[in-house]
């Protein structure tokens, strides 16, 4: 793999920092990086404050009179039932969509890697081509087809479309990693008389480790973050939270003590994972995308 | 409501001319009852009045800061009516979500959200790279831009390649930024393919033909990079 250096795990960061001499670069790297932040400081501080606070003035006040901060929006969030149960359609439509798009991703890829079966690199180029095919493509004719086959707006009809659209990039991330496990590795295990499920369970899996994560993170961001799917597709009577929050978004005055925390909790949940996950992350994001 | 404007007031009437109030039927906090002048109820300053008889604009005027308007006599008997010029006045001051500032508006939403992404990609390419190339040209003498220039960027083109292409894709297929940031008013300002595709499809613009003509586009336009793709891999399989 590319990334396995031999030089002390340092952050990108600090090496840069380190290399420009330190004080003033340090200093504008952590200056860019506020100001990154700064959206999402915005929207946490506005979550915290009430709605006539946010009404009148800017939520860097906080910083003046910081006692005006109150976890009332969220109270009241949690309360309101349409955000609790939309939450729960999201990780009802994003856990299946996930699992079962690492599961069958790794058993293709294991299979495209290493086993020998007709017409092997065509179908895999079929599956390189799949990978920027846009997902609106889709959308007509499989809403008709949903809507024949009785699965228009359920949660198993937007589980099967986002598995469908996160194969390919699934299939293709984790052929090219499995590809570059030793070849020895795996005919030590064949002659040591393992099976292929043996071989993937015992040999594969373990080392792909990495691959798997990122994967799995990819694909819980895509579905989490995903509305276009979700408009279509999900029961609009509970819909996933993206979209119960951009009803609520507004032309004239936003209901900003609904939408601010609502954003924040949509968005805290997937950085938990990806903090979760976030060493093997770096190491599996470049996995098959540059040799 | 312009800051000026007062409380609504019932018109005087007078021989030869028709007269009336435009005023916002609405109390703040409740309480006011439809179609009387309510205390607490402001007239709509400025606002244009068309009186239309027979499909025609026969006289118009515009009313006082109490609501309060004047026609002339011509327009005994016409229909009056607020023509949708009095909506559609242009916002003063800088609007990022007006027509003209939505779309780099939504460039900026996108640049923030995705330029994470593309750090991390160049970043675990960077740290990929070969340090004793870059030694090597120090020790040759070359300045770090000559470094930069020369060895890192030409290193790593690979990997801007995959940055590139990949933004280029999800660019193309952008709805969510554009269909949650531009409100009603300026989405047509702000439409792009996916929008459209969505509109046309499922939503007010009825019309699923052109719907999936837009998909077929779509699916054009990525074609080309589809093709790049399969020739990499190839190419990669055969080494």
């Amino acid at each position: 793999m590319t990334l396995t250096s031999t030089k002390p795990r340092q952050s990108l960061p600090a090496r840069i920092a380190a290399r420009a001499g330190g004080g003033a670069m340090r200093v504008f790297l952590i200056l860019v990086a506020l100001f990154w932040l700064m959206p999402t400081i915005g929207l946490l501080f506005s979550s915290l404050r009430s709605p006539t606070d946010i009404a009148e003035t800017g939520w860097w006040k906080v910083f003046s009179a910081p006692s005006d901060l109150t976890l009332d929006n969220y109270a009241n969030l949690l309360d309101n039932n349409t955000v609790v149960d939309s939450l729960f359609s999201t990780i009802m439509i994003t856990v299946p969509s996930t699992v079962l798009v690492v599961v069958i991703g790794s058993l293709a890829g294991y299979a495209f890697a290493w086993m020998d079966f007709p017409g092997r690199d065509w179908w895999f180029l079929v599956v390189v081509g799949l990978l920027v095919v846009p997902v609106q493509v889709a959308l007509v004719p499989v809403s008709e087809l949903f809507g024949k086959i009785g699965i228009f707006e359920t949660t198993a009809g937007v589980v099967l479309f986002h598995v469908a659209f996160g194969l390919p990039f699934a299939i293709f991330l984790l052929r090219n990693f499995f590809a570059e496990i030793p070849k020895e590795l795996l005919e030590a295990a064949r002659l040591d008389g393992a099976g292929e499920i043996r071989l993937f369970a015992r040999v594969v899996m373990p080392l792909g480790g990495p691959a798997i994560a990122s994967l799995g993170i990819f694909q819980f961001l895509w579905v989490w973050n995903d509305m276009l799917v979700a408009l279509i597709f999900a029961d609009s009577a509970s819909p996933p939270i993206t979209v119960a929050l951009q009803r609520q978004v507004r032309q004239f005055g936003n209901n900003i003590d609904i939408l601010a925390p609502g954003a924040f909790i949509s968005m805290i949940i997937p950085l938990i994972v990806f903090f979760a996950f976030q060493r093997q992350f770096v190491s599996g994001v470049m996995a098959g995308a540059v040799k | 409501m312009p800051g000026d404007a007062e409380t609504a007031a019932p018109a005087e009437t007078g021989p030869g001319k028709v007269t009336g109030t435009a005023w916002l039927d609405f109390t703040k906090g409740g309480g006011g009852k439809p179609n009387t002048i309510d205390p607490r109820e402001f007239g709509l300053k400025g606002i244009k009045v068309e009186a239309v008889k027979d499909g025609k604009v026969v006289d118009s005027a515009t009313a006082g800061a109490d609501g309060t308007f004047t026609l002339s006599a011509k327009a005994d008997g016409a229909e009056l009516r607020l023509p949708a010029s009095n909506f559609r006045e242009p916002y003063n001051g800088v609007d990022w979500l007006g027509p003209s500032l939505v779309t780099p508006a939504i460039i900026g939403s996108y640049v923030w959200m995705w330029a994470g992404f593309a750090m991390v990609l160049i970043a675990a390419g960077l740290a990929g790279l070969p340090r004793e190339l870059l030694e090597a040209a120090r020790v040759d003498g070359a300045n770090e831009w000559q470094v930069f220039r020369r060895i890192t960027v030409p290193l790593l083109a690979p990997v801007l390649a995959v940055v590139l292409v990949t933004l280029m894709i999800n660019v193309l297929k952008i709805f969510d930024l554009v269909f949650i940031i531009a409100p009603g008013s300026s989405q047509d300002d702000a439409n792009v393919l996916a929008l459209q595709l969505y509109r046309s499809s499922f939503g007010t613009d009825a019309d699923p033909g052109v719907g999936s003509a837009i998909a077929v586009l779509l699916l054009l336009l990525v074609v080309p990079v589809m093709l790049f793709n399969i020739r990499r891999m190839r190419k990669e399989s055969r080494r």
